[in-house]
């Protein structure tokens, strides 16, 4: 659960560097840590699984492994879930678990200083701000840079036996 | 450190078990009136080797009983003694005592120490009884317990050894007075040198006037002695052996030409007894100073620790003071390596890695190897790199004995099932896409599309046949099992065990092993009559229980089969309406029969300790199906009981049948699968308005609605236009109800939880030859589905 820095250490002005794969949802954009990306690939339709959760959209053979895929889309409530063409999926490898993100598409892959990462104000949204280690200023992009570990691995995504289990 | 001797220990192990096990398959074997020498040999080698290992691993519980029993058979072998049933039964009760101390080892149980002190009392008394009436004979000595010298009878002292020797550090006083005594037993013993009364270090000088052989005076020594002290030589021809001592002799691993030195003399035993090149191994530890205090180390923790038998005697005192002004030169290891594996390759009897250990002429190694409790960071860099150096000269040794086999663990051959899994699915759908080309303009892809199918299939083909094991594996049990229950039981009953090469999975030699047993248990109890009952009804008094496996259209089957009295069929129907189970005089046989799966039921007249409690056949049946078996009985009354087990080769496949619900496509496995159908308005019946029911024939079943387990829109809700699939599970029947039925493959079963979590209904998961991914159906959760589901529709 711990990110490898907090985002409240920002009295160095620079900070501690790091990179963020960003992407859009809808009209948003996202940054996760690039060390959880394991990699990208084109949305393929995924076997649904029975009674899960809209956003889990199913499982799919990524080479003989059995990946879960998540559209962050319908679990944030941002854009139109459309798959298109262009539609892509993000393979995270979190704490041994691959599971595979399903986003508008992916931007690029940008160095943020603990410097440039704002905290983000209390707000009530779709996703529990403890998930959300910050509002990164990139220009006049701002990212949304999410624990995606954190993200993955909470019992609000189901993804998890034990969390899931107490949830029901 | 403890990682590395842990590593060796599991070879131990695996290897003594095995040696157990030979040896159990061998007496079993043999014929008691006239005993095939070779077996006795094969037999003999078999307690030897156990002997041998426990003992340079310092498991000397193993190392007592064997040498005991050992002896005995070292007696039958040589024809002194004639081989009686009672021996076979005492060997094969030290087998079983042995296995415990083994498995006490291993940290699984305990083993009782009265047990072992039993089973040593009776094999000394087998050795012994009979050796006083032969007067002129030798006896093998036995081990240390002093009470237990045998009665000896030596009547003239014609011939007589020159012994030195110095004792295993950390050997206690006691012992050294005992071992006296067990010298003087055999014969004339005169002390020439001794250590100080009560100090064990320092050098013993005896002189023996005996009829013994060289061999049985060695055989005393050499569990409690220095092994490259030791030196026994035939009274007016000394320094026979040399200043090295026999090792060879030492060890009795070479009981058939123990005057034969087998070493030349002087180079082990120089390299052994040179500080200098004991240090050797040292030379990879980057700061030589660092040697001596941790070497110190070792060594003291030896001297506290104190048993660590072979290993312990061998720090030389000489260590200390050598250590710190010797480097050592790394040439000296070989020649030590070259030493100690030379006996063991010509040795021949193919103890794998462990053969030159006992006879290792450079203890200095092992004195490292041994762990002292207290682990120093360096000294496990220290074994590694000794178990490293020895590690080919290991190998050569294995090579030239008869064994041709790797040990691989497990998970590696699985990595490579899943890896060939994945072959398999790509090839197939490189397949399914060139289907659309131009079979002329790509004709030479085509071609080479073809023979990757076929080399793919060969890869799998080979790759699954390493995972194979005969069944004989778990056959070779039976012979034991079925002698003594019939023995206890009193009957008379003859295994016969055809097709015991039928190779399958790994996974489920380890799984069937019980369900057998107890089928073959109960073929024994229940099946068999008791001999004046066969002979009264005209078969022989012997009864026969066959055990067959064969392939069969892609299935492994398994048959236990009694020439017994067969299935009573009106007893069972009694016994269940007993029970409590609704049946009725019209079921098929095939019914009745199955009936004594169901739990709590036993038709055995009175409870015997073999079966009878009602428990067993029950779980037979659920442990079989588990493993997406099934198993079925015949029987004619009077004749005798068939019973059949049909399992998949393997465990990682799955035959399963393919089902469509809406988009969906699911996999039942095929074990569960009793019929399908496709039913009819009037057999859909309903319960309070709710169309629950199908009646099947005369049965009622719930039917369980895939498309509302699994809340699939889209799907078919007119049962009449789908189908029923009649599903059994732990004897409880019901109808899934699916759009249709596609086909039926087998599959390689992936786990979800991997990544995802349980999903109930669900039991896995797998590829399709399309690539994409099927569930697999959990029957027998949608089975208690449907039964918790049916009152609260209703």
């Amino acid at each position: 659960m711990i990110q490898e820095k907090p985002g409240s250490v920002a009295d160095d002005a620079a900070g501690f560097t790091q990179e963020y794969l960003t992407f859009t949802l809808g009209e948003e954009e996202y940054a996760i840590d690039i060390l959880k990306v394991q990699e990208i690939r084109g949305y393929e339709p995924p076997t649904s699984i029975a009674n899960a959760p809209a956003f889990i959209k199913g499982v799919i053979n990524l080479r003989g492994t059995i990946v879960p895929i998540v559209d962050l889309r319908i679990k944030f409530r941002v854009g139109k879930a459309e798959y298109t063409p262009f539609t892509v999926v993000i393979i995270l490898n979190v704490r041994s678990r691959v599971v595979g993100i399903v986003v508008d598409s992916v931007s690029d892959v940008t160095l943020l200083s603990q410097g440039q990462i704002r905290p983000a104000p209390e707000f009530a949204a779709t996703v529990d701000t403890k998930y959300i280690v910050g509002l990164g200023t990139l220009a006049e992009r701002m990212l949304i840079v999410v624990d995606i570990e954190r993200l993955m691995l909470s019992g609000e995504m189901a993804l998890v036996d034990e969390v899931a289990e107490a949830a029901r | 450190m403890t990682i590395d001797m842990s590593q060796f220990y599991q070879v131990f192990f695996e290897e003594t078990a095995e040696h157990l096990a030979s040896m159990e398959a061998l007496l079993l074997g043999l014929d008691t009136a006239a005993p095939d020498s070779e077996q006795l040999n094969a037999i003999f080698r078999a307690a030897h080797s156990i002997k041998g290992s426990s003992g340079t691993f310092g498991f000397t519980d193993l190392t007592e009983v064997t040498h005991i029993l050992e002896n005995l058979l070292d007696r039958i072998r040589k024809g002194e003694l004639a081989l009686r049933n009672d021996m076979i039964d005492a060997f094969l009760d030290a087998g079983d005592i042995l296995k415990e101390l083994l498995g006490a080892h291993r940290g699984e149980g305990a083993a009782d120490p009265a047990s072992v002190a039993a089973i040593c009392t009776r094999l000394k008394h087998l050795t012994a009884d009979v050796a006083v009436p032969a007067q002129t004979e030798t006896i093998s000595p036995q081990s240390m317990p002093p009470a237990a010298t045998p009665a000896l009878v030596v009547d003239k002292a014609d011939s007589g050894f020159d012994i030195r020797y110095q004792l295993a550090d950390g050997t206690q006083a006691l012992t050294a007075e005992s071992l006296l005594a067990e010298l003087a037993a055999l014969g004339e013993l005169q002390v020439l040198e001794r250590p100080a009364t009560g100090e064990t270090e320092g050098h013993w000088h005896l002189s023996l006037q005996t009829t013994a052989d060289r061999e049985s005076v060695v055989d005393l020594l050499d569990f409690v002695v220095r092994s490259d002290s030791l030196r026994v030589a035939q009274l007016g021809a000394v320094n026979l052996a040399g200043p090295a001592g026999d090792p060879g002799g030492a060890y009795g691993f070479f009981d058939d030409e123990p005057d034969v030195p087998v070493l030349p003399p002087g180079s082990s035993a120089n390299a052994a007894d040179d500080p200098g090149g004991a240090f050797g191994f040292f030379t990879d530890i980057p700061a030589p100073a660092e040697a001596a205090p941790i070497v110190g180390a070792a060594t003291s923790a030896d001297d506290a620790a104190g048993a660590y038998g072979f290993f312990v005697e061998l720090a030389p005192p000489t260590v200390d003071p050598s250590v710190e002004t010797v480097p050592a030169p790394p040439a000296t290891i070989r020649p030590k390596q070259e030493a100690g594996t030379t006996p063991a390759g010509t040795e021949g009897d193919g103890f794998g890695f462990f053969v030159e250990v006992p006879i290792k002429p450079a203890p200095p190694v092992l004195a490292v190897a041994a762990p002292p409790p207290a682990d120093k960071e360096v000294t496990k860099e220290a074994t590694k790199d000794v178990a490293a150096k020895r590690a080919p000269a290991a190998v050569a040794a294995t090579k030239s004995s008869a064994e041709n086999s790797i040990r691989v663990s497990v998970e590696k051959v699985d990595q490579m099932v899943n890896l060939v899994g994945e072959l398999v699915i790509t090839q197939a759908m490189l397949v399914q896409s060139a289907t659309d080309v131009d079979p002329v303009i790509f004709e030479r892809l085509l071609n080479g599309l073809t023979q990757l199918e076929r080399n793919t299939r060969d890869i799998q083909e080979a790759v699954m046949s390493i995972r194979m094991m005969p069944i004989s594996v778990v056959f070779s049990r039976f012979p034991r099992v079925v002698r003594d229950l019939s023995q206890k039981l009193g009957k008379q009953v003859e295994l016969k065990m055809i097709g015991e090469g039928t190779e399958l999975d790994r996974s489920l030699i380890e799984r069937i092993a019980d369900p057998l047993t107890h089928l073959v248990r109960n073929s024994l109890d229940h099946g068999v009559e008791m001999p004046e009952d066969r002979v009264a009804k005209g078969k022989a008094a012997c009864g026969t229980i066959t055990l067959k496996a064969y392939h069969q259209s892609g299935n492994i089957v398994i048959e236990v089969g009694d020439d017994g009295a067969g299935l009573n069929r009106s007893r069972i129907l009694a016994k269940a309406k007993e029970r409590g189970f609704t049946v009725s005089d019209a079921m098929t046989d095939q019914e009745v029969w199955g009936l004594i799966f169901e739990a709590g039921f036993s038709t055995a007249e009175q409870i015997t300790e073999v079966s009878g409690r009602g428990v067993g056949m029950d779980v037979v049946r659920r442990n079989i199906t588990a493993m997406g078996g099934r198993v079925e009985i015949e029987s004619i009354t009077g004749f005798g009981t068939r019973m059949t087990v049909r399992l998949p080769l393997t465990l990682a496949i799955l035959d399963g049948m393919s089902i469509a619900v809406g988009r969906e496509t699911y996999l039942i496995p095929l074990g569960y699968v009793i019929e399908s159908l496709q039913p009819t308005r009037s057999m859909i019946k309903s319960i309070s308005g709710v169309e629950r029911l199908i009646q099947v024939r005369d049965e009622y079943l719930p039917v369980i609605a895939l498309f509302e387990v699994f809340s699939i829109a889209e799907a078919q809700r007119d049962f009449e236009r789908g189908i029923m699939v009649i599903l059994e599970s732990d004897g409880t029947k019901a109808a899934l109800f699916v759009d249709a039925m596609v086909g039926q493959h087998q599959v390689v079963i992936k786990s979800l939880e991997a990544n995802y979590r349980k999903v109930s209904g669900i039991s896995g998961a797998t590829i399709m030859g399309d690539g994409r991914v099927a569930m697999i159906l959990d029957v027998s959760a949608l089975v208690t589905m449907a039964r918790s589901t049916l009152p609260a529709a209703a």
